[in-house]
């Protein structure tokens, strides 16, 4: 058969590509439950990092899947909207956090997960963030305390960061650690913890963090991020505040003595 | 089929014709890839397998191609072979696959493929083609390894993410080390490439430009 003419060459491309084909489809379809379950599983990871100081123990890939189990995570998580009415019938885990923002703010019509993770008898609220790093997408998880202010810990990670200096958001234990203990709200407020240059102090009272030397945008994004995705839980973290908030409609002697134990809420 | 082996089909890419060093093909993921050792060497098995299979499989089709889609069929087997690797190791070696992203699907673009297939399998006999897909796989394997062992050492302090400096300054109490930051850099595999040139060219008179 003559190799070079043009009939041969058609059949010869149409029947490669129809027999790669199947192989990738064969491939794909056979693997596909795998992938799946290690996607979720670093999700599950990256979740739960943002916990990790309360759990006081590194959350890794492989111990992930166990913790969440332990923690019972699968039945604590809900769905908000930016108005901070729960929203039904959606698996907060399944939610695809990038759909819910627009050009780096959330959405209007957005539906945010909040996952509940309960430690040592205290609930930890842990929402998504999600946004624009320097080079890619930067995303994570930040998790407040009952009073839906005090954060209790925060994880990163990106696309596309340099490495060696914007990665350090996901490399360096330090800048997640650095959230701790920082807030959402300032009296009463909506003034989300800043990544600013050490030393610098946000204008409008908010907690700071230090930035990265030698990765000021990605600090500056990660300062955006964080107060773009917060803002859309802020009506959430509102609620979440009230409802964990020492009562003072009950009795003062039934709660008295649980008041004592939280933290002193608005003494300043 | 013995006796059409050529000599040094196999050795020869492994040192005095190195892919990487010598022919200076696939340099761009030689840069990339080797800030760590660990995906360095998984780049370089995986770089290894597709190039072996690519080789047998253009090999035993060589007479079959039409000349005029030639680089096409060697394209969409190399292709298809890459996602193959890309798709399993998501599947079995997740974290692994993480820290390659872009860098397997470049495989496939990766110039000592295409050099390999265009050179040698599409002129030799499948059992030549899978030893010289395997020599120089593994010629590349071994210079990404040498670099990322450096890189990762001098840039990080460690070596397969164990950080023996850390652990050294430890026990030492010696105080103030910093590692190198250029070395998490690109730009420090190009000038560590160029010291395994002029060394290989200071030993291999051969190699030397007259």
């Amino acid at each position: 058969m003559n190799r070079n003419s043009n009939v041969y060459t058609v059949i010869y491309a149409a029947l490669l590509c129809v027999l790669v084909a199947i192989l990738l489809t064969v491939a794909a379809v056979g693997l596909k439950d795998q992938q799946k379950a290690n996607s979720d599983n670093e999700k599950k990871q990256q979740i739960l990092a943002s916990v990790s100081s309360v759990l006081g123990k590194e959350v890794t890939f492989e111990n992930a899947a166990d913790i969440w189990n332990e923690l019972d995570m699968d039945n604590n998580m809900r769905v908000v909207d930016v108005k901070g009415n729960e929203v039904s019938g959606v698996n907060a885990f399944e939610i695809t956090t990038k759909a819910q923002f627009k050009a780096g703010v959330v959405k209007e019509e957005a539906q945010l997960p909040i996952f509940v993770a309960n430690i040592q008898g205290k609930p930890y609220y842990i929402m998504c963030l999600y946004g624009a790093g320097l080079w890619d997408a930067v995303w994570g998880y930040i998790s407040v305390e009952a009073d839906g202010s005090t954060i209790a810990g925060a994880s990163f990670d990106h696309a596309g960061e340099t490495a060696g200096l914007g990665a350090k958001i996901k490399d360096d234990p330090a800048f997640a650690a650095a959230f701790i203990g920082k807030h959402v709200f300032k009296n009463g407020e909506f003034a989300p913890v800043q990544v600013l240059k050490a030393g610098k102090t946000p204008l409008n009272g908010a907690d700071q963090v230090d930035a990265i030397t030698g990765a000021t945008k990605t600090s500056d994004c990660v300062s955006l991020i964080v107060e773009n995705s917060l803002s859309g839980y802020k009506a959430a973290l509102q609620k979440v505040a009230s409802s964990n908030a020492p009562c003072q409609a009950c009795p003062a002697d039934s709660c008295a003595s649980d008041s004592l134990n939280v933290e002193p809420v608005n003494v300043q | 089929m013995a006796a059409e082996k050529k000599p040094g089909v196999f050795t020869g890419p492994l040192w005095t014709n190195n892919p990487v060093v010598v022919q200076v093909l696939g340099i761009c993921s030689a840069l990339a890839v080797t800030t760590q050792m660990k995906p360095a060497l998984v780049m370089g098995i995986s770089l290894t397998c597709v190039l072996a299979f690519a080789n047998v499989i253009i090999s035993l089709l060589r007479n079959t191609i039409p000349n005029r889609i030639r680089i096409i069929v060697q394209l969409v087997v190399v292709a298809a072979l890459v996602i193959l690797v890309n798709q399993i190791l998501k599947a079995y070696a997740f974290e692994v696959s993480k820290q390659l992203s872009v860098y397997v699907g470049l495989i496939i673009t990766n110039c000592i493929l295409m050099g390999r297939l265009e050179a040698f399998a599409l002129g030799n006999k499948p059992w030549p083609a899978l030893m010289d897909g395997l020599g120089n796989g593994l010629g590349y394997a071994l210079i990404l390894f040498v670099v990322a062992t450096f890189r990762e050492f001098f840039g990080s302090g460690t070596l397969f993410g164990i950080d023996v400096i850390a652990r050294f300054v430890n026990e030492t109490g010696y105080d103030g080390y910093q590692n190198c930051g250029i070395f998490v850099m690109p730009t420090s595999a190009l000038i560590l490439l160029g010291c395994i040139i002029w060394y290989l060219r200071a030993k291999n008179p051969d190699l030397q430009d007259k």
